[in-house]
């Protein structure tokens, strides 16, 4: 299962998958954990993407979730995806997201 | 001082170092501290979230889950640096690193996070003030290498 520091960080994955009408991301972070490769690179790259929205929300000085210091969260989720999928078998997926942003 | 153009010319020169803890900084940001909140709700320029305060938000306890966040392997470090980038608004990022096995102030520790053996944390050992660890993150910056991102020309 996807291990969060914080539960926020699981509502801001979903409330940005459902701005986005990110379907497939959301039931995953609903579910928890991701089933295939497919899976695994999807939810990556809607990270990186997700990402680009919270810089944007913020530069609006929006509050997501309740939230204001949107660059803090985004770090803390990183660091829990990353490591669910990298511990769990999907480091080539999470690298090739990345890598993707280049 | 040594400069790099770009991140892959970063990777081949912290490479050469077996284990390191690296933070990715943008430019004019303190490599340890927060000297505002726009990143998060601080006390003593130390991130809430980074460490277990006491209610009163005047002590750090010790948790070995919770520091200050280092990369301590270029894959985390290149996801680091490549979200900082996001976030910098066109600045520089730069990177501040030390060898794993420096010499650190009395009551801290490098701790591997246990989901990411490649993300480590600075964690304090023993109960101190708040005010007592900024110094000491002052300390631990102050030891710091850096590897300075160059700017694009206008």
């Amino acid at each position: 299962m996807i291990s969060y520091r914080y539960d926020k960080e699981h509502d801001i994955l979903l409330y940005y998958a459902k701005q986005l009408s990110e379907d497939k991301i959301s039931r995953i972070i609903e579910k928890g954990r991701v089933d295939s490769s497919e899976e695994a690179y999807s939810l990556a790259k809607f990270f990186w993407q997700m990402v680009d929205l919270l810089v944007e929300d913020a530069d609006q000085g929006k509050k997501v979730c309740g939230e204001e210091n949107l660059q803090e969260w985004s770090e803390l989720i990183l660091n829990s995806l990353r490591a669910y999928l990298r511990g769990n078998g999907y480091g080539e997926e999470w690298d090739r997201a990345s890598d993707d942003e280049e | 001082m040594e400069q790099f153009r770009i991140i892959g010319d970063i990777r081949e020169y912290i490479k050469s170092f077996d284990a390191f803890c690296a933070r990715s900084i943008q430019r004019g940001d303190h490599p340890t501290l927060y000297m505002n909140d726009e990143q998060g709700k601080t006390y003593s320029n130390i991130r809430e979230k980074d460490y277990q305060f006491s209610a009163c938000k005047k002590w750090v306890i010790p948790n070995s889950q919770k520091g200050l966040s280092f990369s301590a392997r270029w894959q985390h470090l290149k996801d680091k640096y490549k979200l900082k980038k996001k976030w910098s608004k066109g600045n520089p990022v730069d990177v501040y690193w030390v060898i794993e096995r420096c010499d650190l102030p009395v009551g801290l520790e490098f701790v591997a996070d246990e989901r990411d053996k490649e993300h480590y944390f600075l964690t304090v050992t023993e109960r101190m003030l708040a005010t007592q660890l900024r110094e000491k993150l002052i300390f631990v910056a102050n030891r710091m290498s850096v590897i300075r991102e160059v700017q694009k020309a206008l």
